[in-house]
């Protein structure tokens, strides 16, 4: 199957998104590219998810695809805290509100900002962009 | 002319009052330094209110009247004083009222001006949120309807049913946050009438206390005793107690009594004369607002419940209705013991004549 020749098993994805349904879409958009893949509905869950990576896997490469607005943490906050936290995370940042102040956190964070509505190439060139320096 | 000018012909013209007055008081009788003095009040008045001009010739043909008065039994040195005395003083007061006066407009000016700014940039702030929570809003059902749509090309025929399910929802959702910001823009129509708020609180009540038993609520009717009759569009008015009842329950999450109390209240209104209102009280004893999220709860789009709860127009949309009917919405929040919204509708005249 087309999908297998994809697959990275060192490879880990966190979807972060706030709407069920942009979750269902991310998965579907990346599943052939990830073998293992985390649902995270606010900013305390993806938070959760880092923490248990970096403690389970810390070999693994992580990418987290991650929006901004969500209920406790917001996602720039949380990829904020992995980064003073020492853990070395690639972010993909999607937004339906590119403000500059996004814009500006995102590079400073190191992260790849995908503005919504995207299509599906935009974010699997995003996911590739990100996924290439951390492949074996 | 420069400042320190100014105050020095202030001085100046201080010294020469005292000594001219000095000097009648030692001409004259105190009757008619009275007399000097308060023919003196027309002239200030016409300085006040028609300018520096008009109250010249006000002081000229006082000086006149007064002069022709005095001429009767004094000599010329007593009428000179008196004369003199009274063109320095109305000079003085109309330079220091003129000064009073154009200190007074330049406040109000600067006032007027700061309040326009102000209220500017609370309108683009309400802009700058209201973009920000559509992009947001739609954002995302319309990347999930692109996203669905570029699914469907190659799919099978179970994932093609699926997909059409999720642009379905996702064209419903988009709908329907339309209307709500239909809603908020525009609610004008509607016909008002003159009703018992006492029954528009028991409709509204009905309508939620299914929600609010599912959530181990109760939803406690505190009525007034008489009627309480306001002139208002009963559906409008029922949508925002059902969104305040709403908020009420929600924000307790542990279950609990909400109470609505109907009534009436004397307050401040926006032109600040006090009036009776007709009032609607929903006490919860839920969580409370944040001091810091208090200012913005009446803003679109802002919200602090989870997705799908709430959109964060249902208290805007209340606050605007409410605005229209010419009321307002009081709020008072105790963080971690509960809120209380209480909706003020002026009271009709047949509520007085009723009362």
């Amino acid at each position: 199957m087309a999908r297998a020749v994809h697959q990275s098993p060192a490879m880990h994805l966190v979807i972060a998104d706030d709407s069920a349904e942009m979750r269902w879409l991310v998965r579907r958009i990346l599943a052939p590219r990830f073998a293992d893949i985390t649902e995270a509905a606010d900013g305390r869950e993806l938070l959760w998810c880092v923490l248990q990576h970096v403690r389970e896997r810390p070999r693994d490469g992580l990418v987290i695809v991650a929006d901004v607005c969500m209920p406790v943490y917001d996602g720039l906050d949380v990829l904020d805290a992995c980064g003073e936290l020492d853990y070395h995370v690639t972010p993909i940042v999607i937004t339906s509100f590119p403000s500059l102040a996004v814009r500006a956190r995102v590079a400073e964070i190191g992260g790849v900002l995908v503005p919504k509505p995207f299509a599906m190439g935009e974010l699997r060139r995003a996911v590739e962009s990100v996924c290439a320096p951390l492949s074996p | 002319m420069s400042d320190r000018t100014s105050r020095w012909q202030i001085v100046v013209g201080c010294i020469v009052l005292t000594g001219l007055i000095g000097l009648g008081d030692y001409t004259l009788t105190s009757a008619e330094v009275t007399f000097t003095l308060l023919y003196l009040a027309p002239v200030v008045i016409a300085t006040w209110f028609a300018g520096t001009v008009f109250g010249a010739i006000v002081a000229v043909l006082a000086t006149i009247v007064c002069t022709a008065c005095l001429v009767a039994g004094f000599d010329a040195a007593a009428i000179g004083w008196s004369a003199g005395g009274t063109l320095t003083m109305f000079l003085l007061v109309a330079y220091l009222l003129g000064r009073v006066r154009g200190y007074v407009e330049q406040e109000r000016r600067q006032r007027t001006l700061a309040v326009e700014q102000l209220r500017h940039a609370e309108r683009l702030n309400v802009i700058g949120t209201l973009a920000a929570g559509v992009a947001h809003e739609l954002g995302t059902p319309l990347n999930v309807i692109s996203g669905s749509a570029e699914l469907l090309v190659g799919a099978t025929e179970r994932d093609v049913d699926d997909l059409s399910k999720v642009i379905r929802d996702q064209t419903a959702r988009i709908g329907a946050i339309i209307r709500h910001l239909l809603e908020f823009g525009r609610r004008a129509g509607g016909q008002q009438a003159d009703v018992d708020l006492n029954a528009i609180a028991k409709a509204s009540i009905e309508l939620l206390s299914s929600t609010a038993r599912k959530r181990s609520c109760s939803i406690l009717f505190e009525p007034a005793p008489e009627a309480v009759p306001v002139h208002a569009n009963v559906s409008e008015i029922e949508q925002v107690l059902s969104n305040l009842l709403l908020n009420g329950v929600q924000a307790m999450q542990d279950g609990g009594e909400v109470r609505v109390r109907v009534g009436h209240a004397t307050r401040l209104d926006r032109v600040g004369e006090a009036r009776r209102f007709a009032t609607v009280s929903i006490v919860d004893r839920g969580a409370g607002i944040a001091p810091d999220d208090l200012p913005k709860i009446f803003d679109p789009f802002f919200t602090t419940k989870g997705v799908g709860e709430g959109t964060g127009l249902g208290l805007s949309v209340s606050f605007g209705i409410v605005q229209d009917h010419g009321g307002f919405i009081d709020v008072d929040s105790t963080l971690g013991r509960g809120t209380t919204f209480t909706v003020l509708l002026p009271g009709t005249r047949l509520a007085r004549s009723a009362a």
